[in-house]
């Protein structure tokens, strides 16, 4: 297998030739071993190992980071035409290697380890596996890691996805990474044309072909949840959809000799060979769902708070921007660990002020946002140590800056009733109302004025604050926002709605529509279905309550289910459920776990029987008839009495046994045809019941 | 095999209950049936819109018309999404609710309809149709369910639909209000208002269901209080005596509790706190009901006006009535205009409080 990879690859740097590179023998398990023979340096190409960006080599990167510090001389004389040349700090201070990340180290492993594992098939390097021979070859490996199951030797998943909340530093990770594993970065964002067929044969190029420059490609797909479905991501789909089949060929394809792999090298050339890094920022966005299955997911969290404020007082520091620890601890907290936006304030506030005092930087960070929650519980206290006048005006610049008013008013409807305020009756809810209506009003503008008149929303906050804001209120309220779940049930009860209407014959579905069938007749439906019964003594009363009941339930087509999203036993149940639906009255939502499962058991047993006499009924009659149409054909076309008997003794020779059970008895009528349910009582009690064929009792 | 709705519902013109001077101009409309106009029928739900509907269809083309069947028509809009809409039709007829299809009304009443107008029927029945000359299937009808639930867009595509193709094509309309529809409609239509029948004709539809269904009423007080309790809902009332006959042992008393539908129940419940509570902690209460009302796909609208008439009953003075009903209809503006129910319904409610405190 292994000699078919490197006829596939075409790659002289592997493994070298096939004889003298490789000795095997017979391990004492039985195991055929490969071992590969140790290669003299410098007989191979290896120029990218010097290259200072690739490998682990500590001591290199020491130098480096003592470099640093020399470097910084330089950074510190060029500091004001840097600045004015217009370069962003967070262009500058993008981390270049390793070290320089900042951020959950676990994670960034997770992606060097996985970029990696591509190392023996792109660079035809061997991994080091743990704790077992160095030396160990392609044909012996381990079972237990199921990622080097790919006759490649790649990565179990072909695709990388990163995911996280923007600016912690994902596209860094990424470009760091590839680079320090020795890759060339080819990057595609939402800048680029990604539409389908260009984009196709940009990537293919990239993926495909070998590049002049010695090291090979990387591609790093950014921004990739702000593509169209069936442009880019089909296209990445594609690729690992045909890359699939290729293995599968070479997969099947092993034991046929190098010669004719050659020849298919051209036909399947979409084996992928270079690894992919995606970015995105919402791992669940509806473009993505076809290709998060082929994905290996790395959701990054924000880096830690010290971390952040390590690295931007290392920058400060740099920057000769003089800022303590504490300053730069409220910066982070402001942006919630978005260093992107950090590095982008701190680079406008010493643009700003030549002399950086503590003063001036606190009023710039009058401008940033504060998140809504925190808004909403600001509305309801009133600071007794401030002027009214003044907590109004800093609410209202909040609330401004903040520019997530639909969350803000909502979050005060949702906690108004929960804070103190002094009031007369209720005059303040009914004037929020007027207030809530006008948001309401605003709110519409989005669909119908391109969204003209929302910026008025903010009046609404303080019209909250002007209403419910007093002294008493310290402490934070906590709101649960249930608006999704609302929509969630809402959807559901729909869909069973129209579930239930599309179950109806057509005959009936068109006197009915959604909203009668919702208001009216559901509601009553299930007070008919689950009518008390048991205590009913009367024969006659209780079969007039049974055939109304079963008509109505094979009138809507109803069946019968079991439930179990309960910790009780299973209970019997009607589907499509629409008692989810209409049920609102806790008495009678309790009653359809305590009594309903017991009515209903008899129910549907009264529509199973009704279903199979009407069934047999039919049955009986079609077949008389039958009988009766080929006794007149007889009658008619036979005139002698000899002809008619011959032709009915015939007639039974041919039709057998049916016609024998039919003249017999009525009850076994039609064994053939028809299965037959008893009910059958084993044991004393009801406490066992079951349904028996009409064979299994005469066994 | 269904309900007692179904069961009783009349197919054809003779046996058409209440209104019976509607029925004898639908009967005369029958007699003619090549110049059958187009329809609007309009009137409160439950009244019978759509039985008389296909009563009028059957004496025209015969019981065919209730040989019935459901297709699924594919359309593509103009952004190229695919939409589904169920078609139920008979060979005479076929019948569409817009209202599936929200916005994009506009193209299923083009495509659909443009393509019945424009395919001429042919006819190949005799017997008893035939004596009126045949003639009647020239047409086909189209029965388009909750008309008032149209856009302005698809009625505007009806009118010159309505004009162009009265060759082929006859339209009835269902709709419970006149009010959304434009007078271009309505003036190229026979309007028939079909009126919800009053309390003396529901109980004695509802005594002779009872009576064939072999339900034994004690008294006729029982029937009266059902068909109070459902303003002229034809549907509601036989359906509400069915599940009362099914529950009480086929035998009604005068003793009987009434059943309503669960909602009902809980929106009274809420009256009453309303009234007998007014703080903020009900409120607070009344907004996870309102919350809860909403997730069980009542419509915002229903619940104001069932709201506000449940007030109305509860509340004594003439004074704190006219509020109610002031705020009510204050409220239900409000609902229309905006697109946020919670908000209103526990506007309505905190005014009404305020009403009932001064």
């Amino acid at each position: 297998m292994q000699a078919g990879v490197n006829g596939m690859l075409g790659d002289s740097m592997l493994f070298g030739a096939q004889q003298g590179s490789t000795l095997s023998f017979v391990a004492q398990n039985g195991e055929l071993v490969a071992l590969r023979r140790k290669k003299k340096s410098g007989s191979h190409d290896t120029s990218w190992r010097h290259d200072e960006t690739y490998g682990i080599d500590i001591n290199q990167l020491l130098d480096q980071c003592d470099s640093h510090s020399g470097n910084s001389k330089d950074v510190k004389l060029s500091r004001p035409t840097g600045n004015l040349s217009g370069k962003l700090w967070t262009e500058k201070w993008r981390p270049s290697s390793f070290f320089d990340l900042v951020g959950n180290e676990k994670t960034n492993r997770r992606v060097l380890k996985w970029l990696r594992q591509w190392s023996p098939l792109v660079f035809g390097e061997v991994l080091p596996t743990k704790g077992s021979n160095q030396w160990r070859g392609a044909n012996t490996r381990p079972q237990d890691s199921p990622e080097h199951l790919d006759p490649l030797q790649r990565p179990h998943k072909k695709i990388l996805l990163i995911n996280g909340p923007p600016g912690i530093g994902k596209t860094s990770v990424a470009h760091v990474v590839a680079k320090q594993a020795g890759y060339s970065i080819m990057e595609i964002n939402a800048s680029d044309e990604r539409a389908g067929p260009r984009v196709k044969d940009r990537v293919h190029n990239a993926l495909f072909s070998n590049t002049l420059d010695e090291r090979p490609v990387c591609l790093i797909a950014d921004e990739i949840d702000g593509s169209i479905e069936s442009g880019f991501v089909k296209v990445l789909v594609d690729i690992i959809n045909n890359d699939f089949k290729a293995t599968q060929r070479l997969l099947s394809g092993a034991p046929i000799k190098s010669k004719g792999k050659r020849q298919r090298k051209k036909a399947q050339g979409q084996i992928m060979t270079r690894p992919i890094i995606t970015i995105c920022n919402n791992v669940y966005a509806s473009a993505l769902e076809k290709l998060r299955p082929h994905c290996e997911i790395i959701t990054f969290q924000r880096p830690s708070e010290n971390a952040i404020v390590e690295r931007l007082f290392h920058v400060c520091h740099k920057e000769r921007l003089h800022m303590d620890k504490k300053r730069l601890k409220e910066l982070t907290e402001n942006f919630q660990g978005d260093v992107r936006s950090c590095l982008n304030n701190m680079q406008f506030l010493a643009t700003l002020a030549s002399d950086t005092d503590s003063s001036g930087f606190g009023d710039h960070l009058k401008d940033m946002t504060v998140p809504w929650f925190k808004i909403c519980n600001q509305m309801f206290q009133k600071n007794p140590h401030v002027d009214v006048k003044y907590q109004f005006e800093k609410l209202l610049r909040d609330v401004e800056t903040n520019s997530n008013y639909q969350k803000i008013v909502h979050g005060c409807f949702l906690m108004f009733p929960n804070v103190k305020y002094s009031d007369q009756g209720l005059r303040k809810p009914s004037v929020a109302a007027d207030w809530l209506y006008f948001n309401d009003l605003m709110f519409k503008s989005l669909f119908e004025h391109n969204g003209d008149l929302l910026r008025y929303n903010s009046a609404v906050p303080m019209a909250f604050f002007n209403l419910f804001s007093d002294i008493a209120n310290k402490d934070d309220v906590r709101t649960q926002h249930n608006e999704f779940e609302q929509r969630e049930i809402l959807r559901r009860n729909e869909d069973i709605i129209i579930a239930t209407l599309r179950r109806t014959s057509p005959g009936s579905q068109i006197y009915m529509n959604k909203k009668a069938l919702t208001l009216e007749i559901l509601p009553l439906l299930d007070h008919m279905i689950a009518a008390d019964f048991s205590k009913v003594r009367n024969g006659l009363v209780k079969n007039a309550l049974f055939s109304n009941m079963v008509s109505a339930i094979t009138g809507f087509n109803l069946t019968f289910g079991e439930r179990v999203d309960t910790d009780l036993p299973r209970i019997t149940c009607i589907e499509p459920p629409f008692d989810k639906v209409i049920l609102m009255n806790e008495k009678r939502v309790k009653e359809v776990f305590t009594k309903r499962p017991a009515l209903l058991n008899v129910v549907s047993a009264k529509v199973q029987e009704s279903v199979v006499r009407k069934r047999t009924i039919e049955n009986a009659k079609t077949e008389k008839e039958d009988l009766e149409t080929a006794r007149k054909r007889q009658k008619s076309s036979l005139s002698k009495p000899a002809d008619y008997f011959r032709s009915q003794y015939a007639n039974v020779q041919k039709k057998g046994a049916p016609l024998y059970s039919e003249q017999e008895a009525t009850g076994q009528s039609s064994q053939e045809h028809i299965k037959i349910w008893i009910k059958y009582k084993e044991g004393f009690s009801d406490a066992v019941r079951k349904n028996v064929t009409w064979n299994a009792l005469w066994e | 095999m269904s309900l007692w709705v179904d069961k009783y519902r009349p197919k054809s013109l003779e046996t058409l209950s209440h209104t019976s001077r509607l029925t004898n101009l639908l009967q005369s409309l029958a007699v003619e049936p090549r110049d059958l106009p187009h329809l609007l029928f309009y009137g409160p739900n439950g009244a019978g819109k759509k039985t008389r509907c296909m009563s009028l269809l059957q004496s025209i083309f015969g019981s065919g018309i209730y040989k019935l069947k459901i297709d699924v028509r594919q359309f593509t809009t103009p952004s190229n999404r695919k939409l589904e809409l169920n078609v139920v039709s008979s060979p005479y007829h076929l019948e569409i609710t817009p209202s599936d299809m929200g916005n994009n009304d506009r193209i299923v009443i083009q495509e659909l309809l443009k393509e019945v107008a424009q395919m001429e029927q042919v006819d190949f029945q005799t017997g008893s149709v035939a004596e009126s000359g045949g003639l009647a299937h020239r047409y086909k009808c189209v029965i388009i369910n909750e008309a008032d639930s149209l856009t302005r867009d698809a009625q505007a595509a009806l009118r010159r639909t309505m004009e162009k193709y009265s060759r082929n094509i006859r339209f009835i309309l269902l709709c419970e209000s006149m009010s959304s529809m434009i007078a271009p409609i309505k003036s190229r239509c026979l309007l028939v208002r079909t009126p919800a029948p009053n309390t003396l004709e529901t109980i004695e539809i509802l005594s002779k269901v009872a009576k064939s269904e072999r339900v034994s009423v004690e008294d006729e007080s029982i029937l009266k209080l059902i068909s109070e309790s459902c303003d002229g809902n034809l549907r509601k009332a036989i359906l509400t005596l069915e599940s009362m006959a099914l529950n009480n042992e086929m035998a009604l008393k005068t003793t009987s509790p009434l059943i309503r539908p669960d909602w009902v129940v809980v929106i009274l419940k809420m009256t009453n706190r309303i009234v007998k509570d007014r703080s903020v902690s009900s409120i607070v209460e009344c907004r996870s009901t309102l919350y809860d009302l909403l997730a069980h796909c009542i419509p915002a609208k229903v619940i104001i006006q069932e709201l506000a008439f449940a007030l109305m009953k509860e509340v004594r003075s003439d004074e704190h009535r006219l509020g109610v009903i002031t705020w009510a209809s204050v409220f239900d503006e409000r609902l229309c205009l905006g697109n946020k129910p919670i908000y209103h319904l526990e506007g309505f409610i905190a005014r009404v409080m305020c009403e009932l405190d001064a």
